[in-house]
């Protein structure tokens, strides 16, 4: 009797176990920003780590190769689709640690503290010359969540959107059109030029070239009336004896840095040189974008030596991927130009146009059938 | 989307492809296209050598599984990248023989992503 009672009662709780605990789980288990049906309904959990399994951008992107352990070029950032990531929950704070609510406000403050600037004569500018390599460090490991959290509602759907999509093998930059790279990639400037009263940074990208002029002889921005967006913005700046101050304005709305950026985003910069490093940090002020500014280290380190291979060299990526289709020749043999509504018409007025291509892209993977699944081959060991 | 968005998007992936069938590849782009875990090797002949950034790009006249002769073309590292793996600008000629190795586009048309390469003469160059 008492055995069967046990027996009884054992089955019982079994069959109430399962029939508590199969609804429970599916209850539970939160989707992931692989396994969502419609990333969308997931709104709360776009800034939680365990959305992404932990991994960083990047790794979300390397994701688009998929595959495991491989050794050259993009195969050393690949990884398997939906493997779990290393985002650092010590990784640097993107928040800025300054009370300041703009820019202008921050560059002030500094110039007061430097009593209006350092005067160089040519004998005593720092010595920047020579190769460098380095640029912005935003979040240094941190997972995919501590971007999402810094921004404003409408760029964070992009952002996640972007990550799903990059997952996907499905990922939009402007230079692999040969669209300009923007602001941020003049910021990993690789040689710098000091000069009294200016300042010149270079880049020589795979396939475009970066400059910037910033202007230390004290003159201001450009007045009102004169101002208009640029790639690269416009920079002034001021030496705090060997630290270089700037302040850009009329930034160019693009991709780059944490996410993406309005007209509005302003920074600060400051550089210093320690060594063969140049190091210091950047402040972005986008408050249409950015839920507060953003703060990320600056560093760059100075080439020992320089090969022949990595001098400095213009490139222009249309030179192997072809010119813009706007301007062609018809087939009377004229010269002529698209306009809005001719196929191949390209759009310059889409200011979000990795947007278009997310939106489009969605619309058609969806309709493909296609799904992700990691890879089962063999890794190579590096 | 607007309709003119809609049209431009059109326009802009129409574009896109056009520039993928005579220049054959975007710069900077991710290599998503390819199949990372397939390795394709062909022997052929040098159509074209083009040492060019943002990409360099070697097409190759080779004969497929098929038996048809088709032009592959094999999408290359930037110039800096080439140099330190040891091609230079006069590598190849018309009509040169090459071995090459590379991950294969993976909707199937002749073309891919550079692993590694044997020249006519023996020399080898490795992965970049």
């Amino acid at each position: 009797m008492r055995a069967t009672l046990w027996i009884s009662a054992s089955a019982g709780a079994v069959l109430l176990g399962l029939a508590l605990s199969i609804p429970i789980a599916a209850q539970t288990e939160k989707p992931t920003i692989f396994t969502t049906t419609d990333f969308r309904q997931d709104r709360a959990l776009w800034t939680d780590s365990a959305y992404y399994r932990n991994n960083t951008p990047g790794q979300l992107r390397g994701m688009a190769i998929n595959v495991e352990g491989r050794r050259t070029g993009q195969e050393l950032s690949a990884r398997p689709y939906g493997s779990q990531g290393t985002g650092r929950a010590d990784a640097p704070s993107l928040k800025s640690p300054y009370p300041y609510t703009n820019a202008w406000e921050h560059y002030q403050v500094l110039l007061k503290q430097a009593n209006g600037g350092t005067k160089h004569t040519k004998q005593t500018l720092p010595d920047w010359s020579g190769h460098w390599s380095g640029g912005a460090q935003f979040g240094g490991g941190a997972p995919a969540s501590s971007i999402a959290a810094m921004l404003t509602p409408k760029y964070r759907e992009t952002f996640v959107q972007e990550m799903k999509a990059a997952t996907e093998g499905r990922i939009w930059s402007a230079n692999s059109i040969c669209l300009p790279g923007g602001y941020f990639d003049a910021v990993s400037a690789e040689e710098f030029v000091v000069t009294l009263g200016r300042v010149y940074s270079m880049g020589s990208g795979n396939g475009s070239f970066t400059a910037r002029w910033i202007f230390t002889d004290g003159t201001p921005h450009s007045p009102k009336d004169k101002e208009f967006v640029k790639w690269h913005g416009e920079s002034i700046g001021f030496w705090n004896n060997d630290e270089l101050i700037v302040h850009t304005n009329q930034i160019h709305g693009w991709k780059g840095g944490p996410s993406e950026f309005s007209d509005q985003l302003e920074t600060v910069e400051r550089y210093r040189l320690v060594g063969d490093r140049l190091e210091g940090e950047i402040t972005l002020y986008d408050p249409e974008v950015y839920i507060s500014p953003i703060n990320a280290r600056l560093r760059f380190q100075r080439d020992k030596e320089t090969a022949y291979e990595d001098r400095m060299q213009f490139n222009t990526c249309t030179d192997t991927n072809g010119p813009s289709p706007n301007v062609y020749m018809d087939a009377k043999g004229l010269l002529n130009e698209r306009v809005a509504g001719d196929p191949l018409y390209w759009e310059p007025a889409d200011t979000r146009p990795w947007v278009t291509y997310l939106n489009e892209s969605d619309k058609r993977y969806k309709a493909s059938g296609l799904k992700p699944t990691a890879r089962t081959g063999t890794p190579i060991k590096k | 989307m607007t309709a003119v968005k809609q049209l431009a998007f059109t326009g802009f992936l129409a574009a896109a492809l056009t520039l993928t069938s005579s220049s054959t590849a975007w710069s900077h782009h991710s290599h998503a296209m390819f199949d990372h875990d397939k390795e394709v090797t062909i022997t052929g002949t040098v159509s074209q050598w083009i040492f060019r950034n943002p990409h360099v790009f070697l097409y190759v006249e080779a004969k497929a599984e098929t038996g048809d002769t088709l032009t592959y073309t094999v999408e290359m590292s930037n110039i800096t990248n080439m140099l330190k793996v040891g091609f230079t600008a006069t590598t190849f000629k018309t009509g040169d023989q090459v071995t090459v190795t590379m991950h294969p586009l993976i909707d199937g048309r002749p073309g891919g992503n550079y692993i590694v390469a044997t020249a006519g003469d023996g020399k080898q160059f490795g992965r970049i």
